[in-house]
């Protein structure tokens, strides 16, 4: 079967374009982790869809705005994570919790703005959701409501999972050349590990690929349906799912493990796939996790921002930034792998290419392909 | 000074020493504890020295950087807990000025070269051919690699690594628990618990929430 895909979808810059404006732009996506916004005045930053965001903690409260300044467009924020108050650099003008103008240094002297005026400034704020310890964010004016991309029992297994977290947390950016969709792709893929990683990954881990006939049916209905918004929603809702996903022949008894406390008791590698762009595994059966951001740059570049940590520590222990080091290092190899592969496929990719060929075991991805081409081709609402 | 030291620990600056002892004090009396891995270290590796009386002989924590010097750190501060003075070893090939100070429990490899007003605080080690200009100051439980350069005022924080080849500018900080392993030119201060390394292009960093404050007027 070919995929619905065209070539262009994974090359076009106006395809890029429009990808951010119907489908990024209306989802809940990944933001940040909540341990790395604790205590009052910690902040975040991304770029998310080509617009600067700052998550700020105001006494608690987490808070998703704009990170320009409403006078002369400057950043407030200009690290990638830090400390101070939603304060603009350029001329001091400070913001509070609503996103509204708390101070304008010499206002009277020199800006003159009609209280009315300066009561109706507002930075532009987006839409926030806690998950346990994941940050999540939507552009939208009027945002689907998240328990609407997202199934209740899912939601649940993320809030539980992530809530396992521990605070110390390793982070870097790795720039990869694909698209983004690959990423999505190569993860709902089960076949992949035995090819590329058969020294690493596939070692320790037998995924199974499976077939449900019912799935292949569903997808091959052909061509896409304009679909109303509810039967879009319903679908999309599929699309992300976690938990256990293959069993561990062992965990190895490195000794840090003895200092964390263990999330649930099941010796299996968890994945989370949160659709569109968010990957969550633990290889080692709940006692780290890695989370994986794919975060789209342009139509062939997608930085990977990924976090590992080890679930929470029961007591503090001196060499516990060493062991993040160690996770990064050995997920480092499987990532790789993985990018490399991706890699490949993108540099495969021209605007004549033939169309890929699809077999049964990878229905939900032609499932997934026919809803975002709905999404792309007839726009609407999700 | 002790007539007697006993160096104990596993890696390359174990081999060092051990290979080049005769050369640092061939008037010592020397002992030698290998250890299998630094898991020995976790296992009890200081009981190998009760019978060694802490009075009449010295110690050695030998131990590359695993775990950011963690490793070498353990073993030195339980030694110290038992009573152990620890030494500082200079190889005859480096070049020392009088003027630096070093703590216990520091080597410094063939070759090395430290300037002078260099503080090098205890339990670091510098590597054959680093070079250390004036004023230079490495913090507790550093490694500084074989062949880097750490220009006049630079300031390296506790248990930080610095690669083999890398070097660090004239008056730049370094962090706390950082490791450079890119042998490229740092000219920039560094924040703490970075990472750059070769196989990662972007910087690793590692967040820890803040400490929670304590309820007022109570005591730790």
């Amino acid at each position: 079967m070919r995929s619905r895909m065209p070539p262009s979808a994974y090359l076009s810059p106006e395809w890029f374009g429009r990808e951010r404006d119907l489908l990024f732009r209306r989802l809940w996506l990944f933001a940040g982790l909540k341990t790395m916004l604790a205590g009052h005045n910690a902040f975040i930053t991304r770029n998310i869809c080509g617009i600067p965001v700052v998550l700020q903690n105001f006494n608690g409260e987490l808070r998703a705005f704009e990170n320009i300044c409403l006078h002369r467009s400057a950043q407030l924020q200009w690290e990638s994570v830090g400390r101070r108050p939603l304060l603009c650099r350029y001329h001091g003008w400070g913001y509070d919790a609503n996103g509204a103008v708390s101070n304008i240094p010499l206002q009277e002297e020199l800006y003159r703005f009609p209280e009315a005026e300066r009561e109706a400034m507002r930075l532009r704020r987006f839409a926030l959701r806690s998950v346990g310890n994941l940050v999540f964010i939507n552009m939208d004016a009027q945002p689907l409501p998240f328990e609407e991309q997202f199934r209740a029992e899912f939601i649940e297994s993320l809030e539980s999972s992530s809530s396992a977290y521990d605070g110390e947390v390793i982070t870097t950016t790795w720039k990869g050349h694909f698209n983004w969709k690959l990423a999505y792709e190569n993860l709902r893929d089960a076949n992949h590990p035995r090819f590329v990683h058969p020294q690493s990954l596939a070692k320790s881990v037998n995924f199974v690929a499976q077939v449900d006939d019912a799935l292949v049916t569903e997808a091959d209905i052909d061509p896409a349906p304009e679909q109303a918004r509810a039967v879009r929603r319903a679908l999309l809702q599929r699309f992300s799912w976690g938990g256990p996903d293959a069993a561990l022949d062992r965990i190895i008894p490195y000794a840090w493990r003895d200092n964390v406390e263990r999330w649930g008791n099941d010796d299996s590698y968890f994945n989370w796939l949160v659709y569109p762009n968010l990957h969550i595994a633990s290889s080692d059966g709940g006692h780290s996790f890695i989370v994986e951001h794919h975060v789209p740059v342009n139509p062939e570049r997608t930085d990977l921002e990924i976090y590992w940590m080890t679930a929470t520590k029961r007591r503090l222990y001196p060499y516990s930034c060493t062991t993040l080091l160690s996770l990064m290092h050995e997920s480092k190899v499987v990532l790789g792998e993985d990018v490399r592969i991706m890699e490949a496929v993108q540099a495969g990719l021209h605007d004549a290419a033939p169309r890929a060929i699809q077999g049964a075991y990878e229905a939900m991805n032609r499932l997934i392909e026919r809803w975002y081409l709905d999404v792309m081709e007839h726009g609407g609402e999700i | 000074m002790s007539s007697e030291l006993c160096v104990i620990g596993c890696g390359d600056a174990f081999d060092a020493i051990e290979a080049s002892h005769a050369a640092i004090d061939a008037t010592r009396v020397w002992h030698f504890i290998r250890l299998d891995s630094t898991d020995e270290i976790q296992r009890g590796a200081e009981q190998k020295m009760a019978h060694l009386a802490t009075s009449t002989v010295r110690m050695f924590a030998a131990v590359d950087a695993a775990a950011l010097n963690h490793a070498r750190f353990e073993l030195y501060g339980k030694l110290r807990l038992l009573g152990y003075v620890g030494d500082t070893l200079i190889h005859p090939g480096a070049i020392v000025d009088p003027a630096a100070h070093l703590g216990e429990n520091c080597w410094v490899g063939p070759l090395a070269q430290i300037g002078p007003g260099c503080r090098i605080a205890a339990n670091t080690f510098i590597g054959a051919g680093a070079r250390l200009d004036a004023d230079v100051r490495v913090g507790m439980s550093a490694w500084i690699g074989a062949g880097s350069s750490l220009g006049r005022g630079a300031e390296i924080g506790n248990h930080s690594v610095i690669g083999n080849d890398a070097r660090v500018a004239r008056g730049v900080l370094v962090g706390r628990h950082c490791v450079l392993e890119s042998p490229v030119h740092y000219r920039d201060a560094i924040a703490d618990a970075t990472f750059i390394h070769p196989d990662f292009p972007g910087t690793v960093r590692v967040y820890s929430p803040p400490p929670a404050r304590r309820a007022p007027g109570r005591r730790a």
